[in-house]
């Protein structure tokens, strides 16, 4: 399903002393089977725009359409088919846990929309995100934090989404969970073909998982374009304080101070160490 | 001072120990950052530190007091706690009420008591946003306030737990910063916990949890220069000892184990000099 954002904008609470316009007139186009990182900083309206896609907010003014399916300001029309093929995982796991248990919390989507889950499913779907089968059987306010953010994973993954529309997903994770997971959102990407918008903090994500960002500030879309491509003309990126991956980084520090060039577009680990190594051993430095 | 003496803690009608045997003594101004796989049991042990929960078996002093009923308030006013989730905390319905609700019953003046509302909010940036309802914050925001809440009740002890996952690389950046200021300045004792192997080696102490044993207690460095199997604790080495690996495979020596891309750099630049 492509998605795309013509000139939308969105005011909460508005013709109230409280009103906020958190996203001013934002405009692009995302193909179908992308893989999309969100990047901006606190409150510039990223939690806004993911929402508006699944319908759960209305545009003030704008449109928003995915796939088919077109959403305005006025129309009144059902949004349930939508979120069907639109799975989104909140910033904040707790507000998509209410049920007694992990299991009832998991099986909830695919009741609401009539679609029925073997136990084999269930369990594959835990163990993708790396829990436990025991954790079913338990309340999902009884459990760590990382525990409760896996589980909102699974409870979106478990419906195999065309669209999924992730919220910091990785936050709270420990490294190798993150690891884990980030793998897990690439190969249903790649195996799948599914659509993938994942707002992030992490520059790494966006370098090594995704083929297109789109960097918001102050609800306004700045900056759209392949990671790579933007990370190696960073400046404005390393202004607005967004930060540069390590690679990045790396590659920057050695051309500044001995004015090797590394490729940009070889910034996985091995192919840096063999290009620095080669460099190193050559000798004939001052 | 904390000192934790055989600890151990079972959640009511659970069968599993959360942890088990804990001996700890951490002093007054040491910052240490309590690091280990999720389910470990760090969240569980910061409550314990507070008061929120109390030890089922052994012994928890907080400034050489143990925990009662009755001191329970004047310890967690020197205990200041973020939570993982800040939504935990808000207790006001804007955000200056927030702030304001800890300082009360703490016998300020109304002009310090504004001067701390004020500062604590400048100095997490949220001073524009201080009519508005916590609720209704975004998830940077909600992180922000948590932290504002705390810092103007001045406690000599901060726990915090996992308070900057939702911040971008300078925000977080400059809130750890703030944090350390405040930590040398104040003689204030930091436990941070956090999945941020950046933020740990910013640290004097890193603690790290495994299934709710101490699994190690030393300095941030050792734990990655000894050969330790960072992995089984749901660690992984940060880019810099990945690529020092990477290039010592391929016959680059290192005279010392290099912590940052600039070391890196220039110990590159001295092995090509002496080739
Ligand atoms: N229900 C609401 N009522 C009023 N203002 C709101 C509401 N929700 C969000 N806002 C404001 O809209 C702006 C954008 O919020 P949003 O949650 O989209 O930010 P964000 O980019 O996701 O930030 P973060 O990285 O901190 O999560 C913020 O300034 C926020 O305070
Ligand atoms: N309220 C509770 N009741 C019962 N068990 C709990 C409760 N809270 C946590 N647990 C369990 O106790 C163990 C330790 O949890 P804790 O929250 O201390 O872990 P953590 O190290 O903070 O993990 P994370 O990194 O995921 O936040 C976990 O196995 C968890 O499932
Ligand atoms: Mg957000
Ligand atoms: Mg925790």
């Amino acid at each position: 399903m492509d998605i795309s954002f013509d000139n939308v904008s969105y005011t909460y609470q508005p013709n109230t002393p409280l009103e906020h316009q958190a996203l001013r007139e934002v405009s692009f186009t995302i193909q179908s089977g992308s893989f999309v990182c969100i990047a901006g900083h606190t409150g510039s309206g990223k939690s806004t725009l993911v929402q508006l896609i699944n319908g759960l907010l209305r545009p003030t003014e704008g449109k928003v359409k995915v796939g088919d399916f077109s959403l305005t300001s006025n129309k009144n029309h059902s949004v349930r088919d939508l979120r069907k093929n639109v799975g989104i995982v909140f910033q904040y796991p707790e507000h998509q846990l209410f049920e007694e248990t992990v299991k009832e919390d998991i099986l909830f989507g695919p009741r609401n929309f009539g679609v029925t889950v073997s136990d084999e499913q269930l369990h594959q779907v835990i163990e993708h995100v790396g829990l436990e089968p025991s954790i079913l059987e338990k309340s999902p306010f009884e459990i760590s934090g990382g525990q409760k953010r896996r589980v909102a994973i699974a409870s979106v993954l478990v419906l195999e989404p065309k669209v999924l529309i992730l919220d910091e997903p990785t936050a709270g994770l420990d490294p190798t969970g993150e690891q884990q997971i980030m793998k897990l959102f690439q190969r249903l990407h790649r195996e799948k073909d599914m659509t993938i918008m994942m707002i992030t903090h992490d520059m790494e994500h966006a370098l090594n998982y995704a083929n297109h960002m789109l960097v918001f500030e102050q609800g306004r879309l700045m900056l759209e374009g392949n990671p790579t491509n933007l990370f190696s003309n960073g400046d404005y990126l390393e202004t607005i304080g967004l930060g540069l991956p390590e690679a990045i980084k790396l590659i920057n520090e050695v051309k500044r101070l001995t004015g090797l060039n590394i490729s940009y577009d070889r910034h996985s680990i091995e192919d840096i160490a063999v290009q620095l190594s080669n460099w190193a051993k050559a000798g004939g430095g001052q | 001072m904390i000192q934790f003496s055989q600890v151990s803690y079972q959640y009511p009608n659970q069968s599993d120990w959360v942890l088990k045997n804990i001996d700890l003594t951490i002093n007054q101004g040491e910052w240490v950052s309590l690091i280990g796989h999720n389910g470990s049991g760090k969240s569980t042990l910061a409550k314990l530190i507070n008061g929120l929960l109390r030890p089922s078996e052994g012994e928890v002093m907080v400034g050489g007091v143990e925990l009662t009923d009755e001191n329970l308030w004047d310890i967690r006013r020197n205990v200041g706690m973020v939570f993982q989730n800040p939504e935990n905390q808000f207790v006001g319905t804007t955000v200056i009420d927030d702030v304001v609700f800890g300082l009360e019953n703490m016998g300020l003046s109304r002009k310090d008591m504004q001067y701390r509302v004020d500062e604590s909010l400048e100095l997490v940036g949220l001073s524009r946003y201080k009519y508005r309802e916590p609720f209704n914050l975004s998830g940077g925001q909600k992180q922000r306030l948590a932290i504002a809440s705390v810092l103007a009740m001045l406690p000599n002890i901060m726990v915090l737990d996992e308070a900057t996952t939702m911040l971008d690389s300078k925000g977080g950046e400059e809130l750890v910063n703030t944090m350390n200021r405040l930590h040398k300045e104040q003689q204030l004792t930091m436990i941070s916990i956090t999945h941020d192997m950046k933020e740990v080696l910013m640290a004097d102490r890193v603690i790290v949890l495994k299934e709710g044993s101490v699994w190690f207690d030393g300095k941030p460095v050792e734990l990655l220069q000894k050969d330790l199997r960072i992995e089984e604790v749901g660690l992984l080495p940060p880019f810099v000892v990945k690529l020092t690996n990477a290039l010592k495979k391929r016959g680059i020596t290192f005279k010392e184990e290099p912590l940052n891309i600039e070391e890196l750099v220039k110990q590159l630049w001295i092995y090509r000099s002496t080739t």
